[in-house]
């Protein structure tokens, strides 16, 4: 008040002064004269008051010194100081941003960390709500019921489970300008469905309306709510504008303080639009938010923890890392019987993959090598699929060269074999037949190129069994005659004697093939002293050709069966004789 | 976005419902709007550069018994008079509606429709008549919701009238 005086005096003063100045000096005087004697000591006061508020920086430090003491005042009051202070703030604290974002961002920096991490954790305890909300609804035995319900009522199974699960819901909310019913700003929530929203809000005003005048209430009361089955519309009127939410279910009772509040707080920010409102509602969509602040839902049992949705997490993660563990317990084992295949001398992997079927395993293996089956036999557990694709190859490692040979040489006991470079070494005591083999065979035997076997000593025990059966053959072939009738060289019941002798003959062949050597047999024949020589010696000739003919005819090779040799000188014998003569 | 209330007004059947209609096409719950006496439509228009929302109040028309309730007349920017032509009664009723409305409310944009343009050789209104309603110094257009004729220029001739001229340039 003191300050406003101070202003209107000094505002006269001016004026004044103005006026002296411009009619004639004379007054002027007279003037201030007269108002010294009016005033007296004040006018000093006055003048001086004057001086500080013309002088910008005096009166600023005047200010100076209540100012935050007026502002503490003012807030204790009411709220409009933060109403009044708003859009300076707003607009220092946005230009703070544009000028150095850092600053800023460093002093929030305390506040936002926490914010954030509490804001992910709702974002995640809701995602886990909703999941455990999902899963019950599909999964339940309510919700059987439910769907049921909804067939047996012939509504919507969500309808249903809207009206079931919920306490209440706001659906929508509009700002309503009193006087014309023309809708200022609109909130809908995500779930709800409205037809357009303009007409309802004049509809609304209609009925609020409709029903002022038809009871003839006055006009200070109104329509509260508005009620239809589980929907009801609660009104809340300020001077300028209406608010009207639209709720399905039962809300609480601070329902309608909170929209009082929203209201207050919109004519408090809005107030001179809401008051001069021609029509032009682009500066109410700052009202949206505090609106859908409006949109609340309640649901039932909301404290109730996730079960479903905890267990069903617990299981597929059980699942998840059961299946880890177990794809990591294969690809060791996998590696395991690798290594195990690697190792095993005589086998060599070439190939290791894992496919749709297991573990494919391609080997080489040397005959003489372990089975690779057998090797990873003890690796080979439950059902783990480790399958083995096995081709055959020769190793040239010593031990697989030297085995190979055993195997080909079949070496008796006596025999010792060894190998040195590529050379096969063999020592001991042999039979020739097996020096035989040894020398035909033994350098084929892949892995070795030379033979040593000066240490090898030859002992052929069959020899000399060999040497008396051949002799007693001789003399049993030697001492067979056959005898020819009188004059004949027809050979008659010859098959006995044929078969007998046939049959050492073939003995005999064989027996001193054996030995190395090659039999001859001559046949000879002799006569008996009765007819002439000439005779004698044509018939006992005859008698010999025609015992070597048949012995031919019988099979017994050409080779074996000489020419006859003349008669060896005996007589008195019809009959023929055999030689044998080894080459 | 601009929105502004209008309303129609006039004696019963003039024909208000049936220019809304004819200029909106679009129906909110009749039913309902029957009981209460008034019917709410919307229909955005652009006058020059400036999107405009007409939200259309149809009031029930006024008779010897019934007289418009002021509460629906409350925060109109503007409003259209509508008279049948074949009846006579409803001019008087138009005229007593202006001079109510321009009581109640002072000078707010008003358009005059002089429907039943379809039966014009029924018309009792005549030429004097209509010079009087001219006389009032607000637009007089000849309607037909039948014909669709001067239904768009009746909502037009309101619509540049609730656009400040500033923006309508």
């Amino acid at each position: 008040m003191l300050v406003t005086e101070g202003l209107d005096s000094h505002a006269a003063i001016q004026q004044t002064t103005k006026q002296q100045d411009s009619p004639a000096a004379q007054g002027l005087d007279a003037l201030e004269q007269l108002r010294v004697l009016l005033l007296g000591a004040d006018y000093q006061t006055l003048s001086e008051l004057r001086q500080q508020l013309l002088d910008r920086e005096r009166y600023s430090l005047h200010v100076a010194e209540v100012i935050s003491e007026a502002l503490t005042l003012r807030a204790q009051q009411d709220n409009s100081l933060s109403d009044a202070l708003f859009p300076t703030i707003e607009a220092a604290v946005s230009r703070s941003v544009e000028h150095n974002p850092s600053r800023l961002a460093n002093a929030l920096y305390p506040v936002m960390g926490p914010a954030i991490r509490r804001s992910i954790q709702e974002v995640l305890q809701q995602a886990l709500e909703t999941f455990n909300h999902l899963l019950e609804q599909s999964l339940s035995v309510r919700s059987l019921f439910w769907r049921f319900d909804a067939w047996r009522t012939g509504r919507s199974y969500s309808e249903v489970v809207l009206l079931k699960t919920l306490v209440y819901q706001v659906e929508q909310v509009f700002l309503i300008h009193r006087e014309s019913g023309l809708l200022l700003q609109h909130a809908l929530s995500p779930q709800a469905i409205s037809k357009d929203a303009d007409m309802i809000s004049g509809m609304l005003t209609a009925i609020q309306d409709f029903i002022r005048d038809s009871f003839q209430v006055t006009s200070d009361n109104s329509l509260k709510t508005l009620q239809l089955d589980e929907l009801t519309v609660f009104f809340n009127q300020g001077p300028y504008a209406m608010m009207a939410a639209v709720v399905r279910g039962n809300p609480p009772a601070e329902f309608n303080n909170l929209l009082t509040e929203v209201n207050e707080q919109i004519h408090r920010q809005h107030f001179y639009f809401l008051k001069t409102f021609q029509g032009d509602t682009s500066i109410f969509k700052r009202c949206l938010p505090l609106l859908e602040r409006c949109l609340k839902t309640q649901l039932r049992d909301t404290k109730k923890f996730p079960w479903l949705a905890v267990l069903a997490l617990v299981t597929f993660t059980g699942a998840g890392l059961w299946w880890s563990y177990q794809y990591y317990q294969h690809k060791l084992i996998a590696e395991e019987a690798l290594g195990a295949l690697r190792a095993e001398p005589g086998l060599v992997v070439v190939g290791f993959e894992k496919t749709d079927e297991g573990y494919q395993y391609e080997i080489l293996k040397d005959p003489q090598a372990r089975e690779p089956t057998a090797v990873i036999q003890a690796l080979q557990k439950g059902n783990l699929p480790l399958n083995l694709h096995t081709k055959p190859y020769l190793s040239l490692e010593p031990t697989f060269v030297l085995a190979r040979a055993k195997q080909i040489l079949q070496p008796s006991p006596q025999v010792n074999l060894s190998l040195e470079g590529k050379t096969l070494v063999v020592q001991g005591q042999a039979t020739p037949s097996w020096q035989q083999k040894l020398v035909q065979v033994g350098s084929l035997i892949t892995g070795v190129e030379f033979l040593e076997q000066s240490k090898l000593q030859i002992i052929d025990p069959d020899a000399e069994k060999l040497t008396e059966h051949l002799g007693r053959l001789v003399k049993q072939i030697e001492t067979s005659r056959f005898n020819f009738s009188l004059g004949s060289s027809s050979l008659e019941n010859v098959q006995d004697h044929a078969q007998q002798v046939i049959a050492l003959i073939f003995d005999l062949l064989k027996t001193a093939r054996l030995m190395g050597k090659m039999p001859q047999v001559s046949i000879s024949g002799s006569a008996d002293e009765t007819g002439s020589e000439t005779i004698n010696e044509r018939l006992a000739k005859e008698r010999a050709l025609a015992m070597r003919d048949y012995l031919l005819q019988q099979g017994v090779p050409a080779a074996v069966i000489a020419v006859p040799k003349p008669d060896t000188g005996r007589r008195d014998e019809r009959s023929i004789h055999y030689q044998v003569d080894l080459f | 976005m601009l929105q502004k209330k209008i309303c129609l007004l006039g004696a019963f059947s003039v024909g208000k419902t049936s220019l809304i209609q004819r200029y909106v096409n679009k129906l909110f719950s009749d039913k309902y709007l029957t009981t209460v006496g008034v019917k709410i439509d919307k229909k955005q228009v652009t006058v020059g550069s400036t999107d405009l929302t007409l939200i259309v109040w149809d009031i029930a028309g006024e008779d010897d018994f019934t007289s418009i309730r002021s509460a629906h007349l409350r925060g109109l920017s503007g409003y259209i008079v509508v008279i049948d032509g074949t009846r006579k009664n409803s001019f008087d009723v138009a005229l007593a509606l202006h001079k109510r409305i321009k009581t109640e409310l002072g000078d707010v944009a008003a358009v005059f429709a002089l429907n039943k343009a379809d039966l014009k050789a029924q018309w009792v209104i005549n030429h004097e008549h209509i010079h009087a309603l001219a006389q009032l110094s607000y637009p007089v257009i000849e309607t037909s919701a039948k014909l669709d004729q001067g239904v768009e220029d009746l909502f037009m001739g309101l619509a540049r009238q609730l656009v400040p001229e500033n923006s309508e340039v």
